[in-house]
């Protein structure tokens, strides 16, 4: 054996690290795991793809189906709609006013607020 | 029966969990091993343990192709020496920029320099070496195998990795040429 080798051998001896790591055991018994539950969803989930797609495609055909279905509305010359039957009421005095004892505090105070600050700008 | 005679994988697809715990418990009796030659093959103990969890998953998915629990050493091997050369290639397009290792002051006594020489002038020569070269380098003197096993575990002709042996064996030579004289 030449020197070389000799040197070459001790050397990949000395880079030797010993026992492996507990978390790398850890670690690739967890990436199994993942792995593994990963293909049991697989299944799963192209299951729920291709009913998700039948139910849309079933959805669009029953939407064309039923407006096909359904007759337009005669047109051509023919009586008009009949005026609303219900005719609206007179106005009495005091409509549209606020009465009661509820005070718009917030928005009272907001509005002072508003009203100094553009005032203290100008 | 323990060990890989004790199943023959893919043949009965039906039994999945027993035959996926059988191949954790094939792959996880392997680690100790794969993590020591990863970090000799690569120099660095964390690329090693993600080489190792690399090649351990890719066994685990591709579980289905092994024929033959016989051979899964050789096919787990192959699978690890792929994940390293995988490594040392990215390692060579991305190479890190070395921090100044010579700036030490070595105290001046003898042998012990020598030592540090020595080893230092080897390691280098290591780490130049093609990501081929390096792997069967380190199968043939780390790991002490036969020409004909590194061809099994490497999938190469015996023919490629003499070839390989005697051009890395070449430029160790080149590159540490004070290391080479007969004892």
């Amino acid at each position: 054996m030449t020197d070389l080798e000799t040197n070459l051998r001790a050397e990949l001896a000395a880079r030797d690290p010993g026992p492996v790591p507990a978390r790398l055991v850890a670690r690739i018994a967890a990436e199994r795991e993942t792995d593994a539950g990963r293909r049991r969803l697989r299944p799963w989930a192209a299951w729920l793809a291709s009913g998700l797609a039948t139910v849309a495609v079933a959805a669009a055909l029953l939407i064309v189906i039923g407006s096909l279905s359904v007759r337009p509305a005669p047109v051509g010359a023919g009586a008009s709609a009949l005026p609303s039957p219900a005719a609206p009421g007179p106005l009495r005095p005091g409509d549209g006013v606020a009465s009661g004892g509820f005070v718009p505090v917030a928005q009272v105070v907001a509005g002072v607020l508003a009203f100094i600050a553009l005032v203290r700008l100008a | 029966m323990d060990g890989p005679q004790a199943l023959r994988l893919g043949e009965r697809p039906g039994r999945v969990t027993d035959a996926t715990d059988d191949f954790a418990a094939l792959i996880d009796a392997r680690i100790d091993g794969a993590y020591r030659l990863a970090t000799v093959i690569l120099g660095n103990a964390l690329d090693a343990e993600d080489a190792v969890a690399d090649a351990a998953l890719n066994a685990w998915r591709s579980r289905s192709r092994l024929r033959d629990a016989d051979r899964f050493d050789a096919w787990f091997g192959r699978i690890l020496v792929n994940a390293c050369r995988d490594r040392l290639r990215s390692r060579r397009r991305h190479p890190v920029t070395q921090i100044e290792a010579m700036a030490f002051e070595v105290p001046d006594r003898g042998d012990f320099r020598d030592r540090v020489h020595r080893s230092d002038a080897i390691a280098r020569a290591l780490d130049a070496l093609d990501p081929d070269e390096r792997i069967v380098v380190v199968l043939r003197f780390w790991a002490d195998l036969s020409v004909e096993s590194i061809a099994d575990r490497i999938g190469i002709p015996e023919g490629t990795v003499k070839s390989r042996l005697n051009r890395a064996m070449g430029h160790l030579r080149t590159a540490a040429p004070s290391l080479e004289s007969e004892p």
